[in-house]
């Protein structure tokens, strides 16, 4: 499922899942029925997405949190933005994310 | 990039995903066999854990990964909060299982239970007669089969779990045609009956004398050879210490995704331990001390020592033993114990699947491969087409494929099959993180016949289930496909399998892997 993401938005993680960071590998579990593709599936995160999973507190917009990334990483703007994009795109399509409604 | 990666639960670290909670052991039936049961009006009521109680414990697992539940007792409904309880928990649940005997189902009962989950409604015989000499109340059949009738007016799905034992077994068959009748699902609960911790000698006497003949409980609990990838290490039981492993239960922990709870708030790995040493008091501590710290700690704490090493743990039936220490515990008192009459099934399943090997398997060596057969009907020497004899070799080699055939289709109806992968024809390929399903509709699609095959492959296309929609073409024998489907099917089953996109999920496969699964599905 393709969510269009705007990246002046703030994301949180949805309170139908928990995540929990056991021994080293971050793993995402649905706690009700229509989250994600599969009923028995919990998910992981690859080591990019775990880094920005840490900083999606439910606060700071996707564009705020990919600056933040960038200055850490060193890394060039653009290609934090798409991978920001591209997590968030995967994660809200399964409702593992939820968008923050503007205030 | 995909950020995100599908993870089977059975590869996760340890989490605690699945809760059993026995309401009460208290019941409305006085069970021959039962091995929980006390009496509706035992002291033991005033330690239940209160509503508010479960529900904190609820919450508290859920915070931990606690996505599914099953619901038991004793008669979970036999507490009058019942409604209140079962509503909250499957309210924070993906899905759940309720056990029953079904006695007190009413229509309200009947409308929760709506929700999608399973229900295993228990039945003790096919008559009112046996049903309830071995309930000891009179009236419960009637009662069992107007809570099923609420369950069926409510359209609340539910399967019936036939428990057979000694007092029944004469009238086994007519049973299933009674389950048969009363629902399109139907199981076998506990084939062999567990003593009761309680150490009352009478009551395990009662239990004992229940207990089916081993041929009998073998007959109608067949065990099967394993066939899916990954199961060879596992004993019947499941679960049980690893080979030359001394410590009892540190194989358990580690690989649970499940915990216990019984009704007074103790929490352990499961739902037999009943030694009051290896449970939590959840009424002293959180769920996350029981699950994190409490239960990691038994790991070291049951040894085999010199009984289990001389018996079970050296015991070459090991693998068709039902035999776990929590039963050696249930029978004497002590984990390391072997249990005699679990001795005796383990015998007879033993030469069960040695008999079923040499009437149901085949192995044919063709292009390099060892083709393995296994049907759940006998193949006999008319049942291949004569080519296929100068093929036939006694043992298999290194490189081998699978396939069993299964004579009747899979209930389809609401499964999860995955993404659809592919389309054309009458093929449709599903794709689950762990299995590939093939769909061959029928020419002339109806409902109720809307397959004429459906075909399961593992990832590495080495292991096939083939569910036919009947027996018709084995029967008649002289078949020139190991697949026993036409030519014209299997090669449309190549044609999808080849045709399939590099980028379709799970198949970015590199072309060698691609020629191997060629390879593969031209044996079919």
């Amino acid at each position: 499922m393709k969510t269009k993401i705007d990246l002046n938005s703030v994301y949180m993680p949805s309170e139908d899942i928990v995540a929990r960071e056991i021994e080293g590998e971050l793993i995402i579990v649905p706690l009700v029925a229509g989250i994600g593709d599969m009923e028995d599936e919990l998910y992981t995160l690859n080591a990019t997405g775990k880094a920005i999973w840490e900083r999606l507190d439910g606060r700071k917009s996707l564009k705020t949190l990919a600056d933040e990334l960038a200055a850490e990483f060193q890394a060039p703007p653009g290609d934090i933005v798409k991978d920001v994009l591209g997590l968030v795109e995967e994660l809200a399509g399964r409702r593992i994310l939820v968008e923050v409604p503007s205030k | 990039m995909k950020y995100v990666a599908g993870k089977r639960t059975e590869k996760i670290p340890r989490l605690p995903l699945e809760g059993n909670l026995d309401l009460t052991y208290r019941c409305n039936n006085n069970c021959l066999h039962c091995w929980l049961r006390i009496a509706p009006n035992a002291p033991e009521k005033k330690a239940e854990l209160t509503i508010d109680e479960i529900m904190r414990v609820v919450n508290e697992a859920r915070a931990l990964g606690c996505r599914r539940w099953i619901i038991s007792g004793g008669e979970p409904m036999f507490r009058p909060d019942f409604a209140e309880i079962f509503d909250f928990v499957i309210g924070k649940s993906v899905s759940y299982t309720l056990n029953t005997n079904g006695a007190l189902i009413t229509p309200k009962i009947a409308r929760l239970l709506t929700k999608k989950g399973v229900k295993l409604v228990a039945l003790y015989g096919a008559t009112a007669e046996v049903h309830d000499r071995i309930t000891r109340n009179p009236g419960s059949f009637e009662a069992t089969m107007r809570g099923m009738s609420y369950l069926k007016e409510a359209g609340a799905g539910f399967a019936v779990q036939i428990i057979p034992m000694k007092d029944s077994f004469h009238e086994y068959p007519a049973m299933v045609r009674l389950a048969e009748s009363l629902s399109p699902s139907w199981r076998i609960g506990a084939a062999w009956l567990n003593l009761s911790a309680c150490r009352d000698a009478g009551k395990n006497r009662e239990i004992e004398a229940q207990r089916l003949d081993p041929p009998d409980a073998v007959e109608i609990d067949r065990p099967l050879p394993q066939f899916e990838e990954g199961d060879e290490d596992r004993t019947a039981a499941g679960c049980g210490p690893k080979t030359g492993e001394d410590r009892l239960f540190a194989s358990c922990i580690g690989r649970r995704r499940e915990f216990h709870v019984d009704p007074y708030g103790r929490m352990s790995f499961c739902c037999y331990i009943k030694d009051p040493a290896l449970r939590f008091d959840l009424r002293k501590g959180s769920f996350a001390d029981a699950w994190e710290k409490f239960i990691p700690s038994l790991a070291d704490k049951v040894g085999g020592g010199e009984e289990y090493a001389k018996n079970c743990g050296a015991c070459e039936l090991r693998e068709d033993c039902r035999w776990c220490p929590v039963f050696g515990y249930l029978e004497h008192g002590r984990y390391p114990a072997k249990v005699e009459y679990l001795c005796r099934i383990a015998k007879e399943a033993r030469t069960f699947k040695d008999d079923w090997v040499k009437s149901h398997r085949r192995f044919y060596q063709i292009a390099g491969m060892t083709v393995q057969v296994e049907s759940d009907l006998p193949i006999g020497g008319s049942t291949f087409h004569p080519k296929y004899r100068e093929f036939e070799v006694r043992t298999p080699g290194e490189d081998r494929i699978l396939i069993k055939h299964h004579f009747s289709l899979p209930d389809l109806e609401g499964k999860e099959l995955g993404r659809e992968v592919f389309r054309k024809g009458r093929i449709i390929v599903h794709k689950r993180p762990d299995v590939w399903i093939y769909l061959l509709l029928s020419t002339r699609p109806s409902p109720g016949d809307a397959y004429q095959a459906v075909i399961a492959f593992n990832n590495g296309f080495d292991r096939i289930r083939i569910f036919h929609r009947n027996d018709e073409a084995f029967r008649k024998g002289n078949l020139r496909t190991l697949s026993f489907l036409a030519t014209d099917q299997v090669e449309k089953i190549l044609s999808a399998a080849e045709r399939m996109p590099e980028e379709t999920p799970g198949f970015d496969l590199h072309s060698d892997k691609r020629r191997k699964v060629s390879d593969v599905l031209k044996c079919l």
